[in-house]
């Protein structure tokens, strides 16, 4: 039962993690991108 | 400059080198012949189980060994700025490829005879079972890395840390050759009947990575 | 077109979230237990599905590189990372529940079976790919070596199962579903669960393109790079 768990966990934690993962580059990239254009050195 | 010539050019100039300055095919035999050893010594001797390792421990040994040889294939070019020259070459690209994966697949099979020459000497194979069978494999064997690796290692070098990247990028692709190689020849020195379903699959994929090859080659010498 | 998929992401998330939810229903009430391994069976429903988007993420790949390399365009090479980088992702997932499975059942963490061999192997492919890309001096060479090899390694996927397979023999691993015929509840479930997947690799899939495209937009802007 434990096993079952962990497998499903295991699943649909990383599948979460990346979704995060990528929407905290998203902000990040669309703050960049909008901030001053050659903004800073 | 048409393509045949380009192919024979290229098979010519690398051949010589190679037999002239045996800069490349020397360290091949050597770390062969250090991996032949290492493994005698550490497998325990003429052991029931032994036999039945040998082909694929020595097919490792020469995947291990041609990975010396593929990653001097286009190093020393760059390195002589010789390959500006090559993508010069108004005709198909993939005549380049051609000569230089001939070129290998010659060494390779040089390196081959070594290795079982080795193998006779260390560990008693008996090549002369199913001679014909087994040079068969050899060859097929031996083109199949040639023409991947050929390929790989022109990727390979234009990368940060080639010697890591090469078998990197090599390992997964040929484990078909390691399989199907070491399989057919254990096959053969057991004296059985190799199934034709594996010289078609051996052969097949030569062709198949020789054609893709040959038409992709243009995009890699771009650089 | 590559702005069209990146929107359809405000459908496919929702989307994608109904398809899980649905489906770990399905696992908890629907699906029987079965006879011999028990309740630790279920992990069928989410070892099992990881696979087509495994696969498909290297298709995407090899698609994207053809693409890039006969149009220049890099749209199609931002496709081909992406396919990459998120197959890569469910192909890891089939390699951990695999031996979360196989523990139990067979009483080994892992088994040198066709289907688990063969998968390791495009996990190695895959992690080439991105190496590749990371160590190519240059990013236009690196795309171009990329699609290359994105294309030489969806070729010998194929062999690589052939000699697997040669060389495992018999194996341990339970027989596919289309083989053997699952009864009614246990294979709708198993669909519910692979759609549900395809959704979620969808949605990462236009999320990571879009991540690629804000990427590139940002190098484009900085010309002193």
């Amino acid at each position: 039962m434990s096993y079952l768990l962990a497998a499903y966990t295991v699943v649909l934690l990383t599948l979460a993690g990346y979704a995060l993962r990528l929407r905290a580059q998203r902000r990040r990239l669309s703050e960049e991108l909008s901030g001053a254009p050659g903004g800073e050195c | 400059m048409n393509g045949p010539r380009v192919f024979a050019a290229v098979l010519g100039k690398d051949l010589r080198l190679d037999l002239r300055s045996w800069d490349r095919l020397g360290p091949m035999a050597v770390f062969a012949a250090l991996v032949m050893v290492l493994l005698s010594t550490a497998l325990p001797t003429a052991s029931a189980a032994s036999p039945g390792w040998i082909p694929a421990l020595v097919w490792m040994v020469f995947l291990l060994t041609s990975l010396l040889g593929l990653g001097r294939s286009f190093q020393a070019e760059s390195e002589q700025g010789t390959i500006v020259l090559l993508t010069q070459a108004p005709c198909d690209r993939g005549w380049v490829f051609l000569g230089k994966a001939t070129a290998n697949w010659l060494a390779l099979l040089g390196v081959e005879l070594w290795t079982a020459f080795l193998c006779w000497v260390l560990l008693d194979v008996e090549w002369g079972v199913a001679w014909p069978e087994i040079l068969g494999v050899g060859l097929l064997g031996a083109l199949g890395l040639a023409v991947v690796g050929t390929l790989l290692s022109a990727l390979a070098c234009a990368a940060r840390f080639p010697v890591f990247l090469l078998p990197v990028l090599l390992f997964p692709l040929v484990l078909p050759v390691l399989v199907l190689a070491s399989r057919m020849t254990g096959e053969a020195l057991a004296g059985d009947q190799i199934a034709s379903a594996m010289w078609v699959g051996l052969a097949l994929y030569d062709w198949v990575f020789l054609l893709i090859a040959y038409f992709v080659f243009d995009y890699v010498l771009e650089d | 077109m590559e702005e069209r998929l990146i929107r359809s992401a405000r459908v496919l998330g929702p989307l994608a979230l109904l398809g899980v939810a649905v489906w770990l229903g399905m696992v908890v009430f629907v699906a029987p237990v079965e006879r011999v391994q028990g309740v630790v069976q279920k992990i069928f429903y989410v070892h099992v599905p990881c696979a087509p988007p495994a696969y498909l993420g290297f298709i995407l790949t090899a698609i994207g590189g053809l693409g890039f390399l006969r149009t220049r365009k890099e749209q199609w090479d931002r496709l081909a990372l992406s396919g990459a980088e998120v197959g890569l992702v469910f192909c890891t997932l089939i390699l951990l529940t695999g031996p979360i499975w196989a523990k139990p059942v067979w009483g080994h963490w892992w088994v040198w079976d066709l289907r688990l061999t063969s998968t390791l192997v495009l996990w190695f492919i895959y992690v080439a790919y991105l190496f590749l890309r990371a160590f190519v001096i240059g990013s236009d060479a690196a795309r171009t070596l990329a699609s290359v090899y994105g294309i030489v390694g969806t070729a010998a996927i194929p062999f690589v199962y052939y000699a697997v397979d040669l060389a495992r023999g018999s194996t341990l691993h339970p027989s596919s579903p289309a083989r053997e015929g699952l009864p009614g509840l246990m294979a709708a479930t198993w669909v519910v669960a692979a759609v549900a997947l395809l959704l979620v690799f969808a949605y990462l899939l236009v999320r990571r393109l879009e991540v690629a495209r804000l990427e590139a937009q940002l190098l484009a802007r900085e010309p002193a790079r």
